[in-house]
């Protein structure tokens, strides 16, 4: 006997919901671009013309900026259209891995960064896997385009540029997110054709 | 198969348990699209899982447009929880069964 509906197929739903409007990928997309943007800016600069504080500053206001829009856009386009869902809140110990994670990310990062070996395909495999990842768990198409465009990026940057390193792995993300932008870009457009916005939606 | 609670086992009101036990609270709009009910099929079955105590059904306003938040309450959150493992427990042993036997050579 098996439960007439696939459970755990339906309670992925509101995690395909949140995606599927675009917004999610552009959003990411131009972080990356902003973080990723203001470094290779940064280290483009003579020495004495970097201003770390202001770049942090830039960087942390594009990130909250790009939160609160991602917010006002959520309540404006997405939720008039497909539904408004509130995902739950993560638990305790999902806070923690998410923690230790991307403490883990950012150690490796800098251990690897350190060593001055070639980085790129390092990243870019590291980026690829996660699209990949990512696009098999919520079945979306477009995060499987991102892996392939992300190995893209890294042949063309080791064998068209000299850019490796830091440099390299800082133009993979201006890159990554470009394509991510562009990516959600037409998602969302696709999704405001599909989902005129509902008047009235009660019974 | 006695166990299984029977208000959660039709398909429509499963789908609408197993949507909102993944998320903390869901518009109309939003079970609609995804159980691909109607609408007055939904309203129907949410008014059977509220009168169950499964859902708590808040109506308020968006602007001038009606909105109803659902979300599961707790009680229905332990009744999903124990539908699956009642499912779990119905399909063990059919598993089980699929295991080929060894015969003595």
């Amino acid at each position: 006997m098996e439960p007439p509906v696939d459970i755990d197929d339906v309670t992925l739903n509101a995690q395909r919901h949140w995606m599927e409007d675009g917004l999610s990928e552009i959003m990411v997309g131009l972080l990356f671009v902003i973080m990723g943007g203001a470094l290779l800016v940064k280290l483009a600069l003579p020495r004495w013309l970097t201003l770390d504080l202001l770049t942090s500053a830039l960087t942390a206001a594009g990130a909250l900026g790009l939160s609160w829009g991602y917010k006002k856009l959520k309540e404006r386009v997405t939720f008039p259209r497909s539904g408004y869902v509130a995902l739950p809140e993560p638990t305790k110990m999902r806070r923690i891995s998410i923690f230790a994670m991307v403490a883990a990310f950012g150690v490796v990062f800098t251990l690897v960064l350190s060593t001055h070996i070639v980085v790129v395909p390092v990243f870019a495999a590291v980026f690829a896997a996660s699209f990949l990842w990512g696009g098999v768990q919520y079945k979306q198409i477009s995060m499987l385009w991102e892996a392939l465009l992300t190995l893209l990026f890294a042949v063309v940057l080791t064998r068209f540029t000299n850019l490796s390193g830091v440099e390299g792995v800082l133009a993979l993300m201006v890159m990554i997110g470009t394509s991510m932008a562009i990516i959600g870009g037409f998602r969302l457009r696709g999704f405001l054709k599909a989902n005129p916005r509902a008047q009235e939606t009660e019974a | 198969m006695s166990d299984l609670d029977r208000l959660i086992h039709e398909p429509a009101r499963l789908t609408i348990v197993a949507l909102l036990s993944s998320v903390k609270e869901a518009d109309f709009l939003y079970l609609l699209r995804e159980t691909g009910l109607t609408k007055g099929n939904l309203s129907t079955h949410l008014i059977r899982l509220e009168e169950a105590g499964y859902v708590e059904i808040e109506k308020t306003f968006r602007g001038k447009i009606p909105l109803t938040i659902v979300r599961l309450s707790s009680e229905g959150r332990a009744a999903f929880q124990g539908y699956r493992k009642s499912m779990k427990g119905i399909l063990a042993p059919s598993k089980m069964r699929r295991v080929p036997v060894q015969l003595p050579t």
